[in-house]
């Protein structure tokens, strides 16, 4: 596998599926759709912890800055 | 990026590798050799296979950023499977190769990963494989195990010095719902067996358990049990976002997405249970 190959993986696809009741379901978030949902939810103490683990070991080039 | 502080050995490679001419890595112990291509339940042969892998967050806060490799073939056969035919044909991917192998996880790593994953399908029944490349990574990441927990005690001997986390699918609490929903055998005295010999062992480990809609009080009520009786001090993880996959329509309790209610319920069994749900 080379570097390009790599990239064209699936690391910032994130499957949103929304149900007939209204009900969001979102697997395999991203990062920039977990700060999303974190403005979304703010208080979600699950969310927190991820987010903040995530946080301690962001690189520079995350997906996030190099597609914003 | 913390690096893997183990080393795989010639001699644990070659005693992995003679699982592939007797395969009993799985509790199927279907003993055929898969290296001349005869096949076993997970109809495997000695080559494993990535039909993907990437870097995540949205899992366990205990192992994000995580870079997880998907691997091809299943000992099981959950009618549920959110990856469907990718998980149950291990012909399907890219071959793991050492030089995959060291590419990916380089690109991980500058992704911000910090540890590698293996999931599947079901990654147990390519132990052999998964050691032989991971021999030869330079700079080997921390080890996560995400397993079904029906291998066998042969199976987490191979793993016993080089997984640093395991994170175990714990999907039914009794042997019928496991024998109807995914084709095994003998589910609870496995898995159980495992738990406990890996909590036991002093390993790091995460019970995940996926709520099933319609097995309340079948699946989840003995789960809770258990886990309150044998292992109250892990960290297990619930997920309540069911939906249909594979071939659940079939199964007139599984074709529909699992209700709110039933998942508040389930969340307040565990905590008043004293789990330590994360």
């Amino acid at each position: 596998m080379t570097q390009k190959r790599a990239h064209q993986d699936e690391t910032t696809l994130t499957e949103i599926r929304i149900q007939p009741d209204g009900r969001v379901y979102v697997f395999g978030p991203s990062l920039g759709i977990l700060e999303l949902l974190e403005a979304l939810a703010p208080a979600d103490p699950r969310l927190q912890r991820i987010l903040k683990q995530v946080r301690k070991s962001k690189p520079e080039d995350s997906p996030t800055r190099e597609e914003s | 990026m913390a690096t893997q502080e183990v080393r795989i050995t010639d001699d644990l490679v070659a005693r992995a590798q003679q699982q592939y001419r007797h395969c009993v890595l799985c509790a199927h112990r279907c003993g055929v050799d898969r290296a001349t291509g005869e096949n076993g339940a997970c109809k495997a042969g000695a080559t494993a296979r990535v039909f993907r892998h990437r870097v995540e967050w949205g899992q366990e806060a205990e192992i994000v950023p995580s870079h997880l490799f998907y691997l091809s073939g299943c000992d099981l056969r959950c009618v549920f499977c959110i990856a469907g035919i990718k998980a149950f044909d291990p012909g399907l991917g890219e071959e793991l190769t050492g030089v995959f192998f060291n590419d990916a996880v380089a690109w991980g790593k500058m992704r911000g990963a910090t540890n590698i994953q293996w999931v599947g399908g079901e990654p147990t029944i390519h132990i052999p494989h998964i050691l032989s490349v991971m021999a030869g990574c330079p700079d080997l990441p921390p080890v996560v195990w995400k397993s079904d927990f029906y291998g066998t005690p042969e199976a987490f001997a191979l793993l016993d010095a080089v997984v640093d986390t395991y994170v175990a699918d714990l999907k039914f609490g009794n042997n019928a719902c496991a024998h109807r929903l995914a084709g095994v055998s003998d589910y609870i005295e496995v898995v159980h067996r495992n738990l406990t010999d890996v909590a036991s062992a002093g390993k790091k480990l995460i019970v995940r358990h996926l709520m099933l809609p319609g097995h309340e009080s079948c699946c989840f009520a003995p789960i809770v049990d258990w886990l309150k009786e044998n292992l109250a001090a892990t960290p297990v993880s619930l997920w309540d976002g069911y939906l249909p996959s594979w071939r659940s329509a079939h199964f007139s309790e599984l074709a529909g997405p699992l209700g709110p209610a039933e998942a508040r319920r389930a969340q307040s069994l565990a905590r008043s249970a004293g789990l330590k749900v994360l």
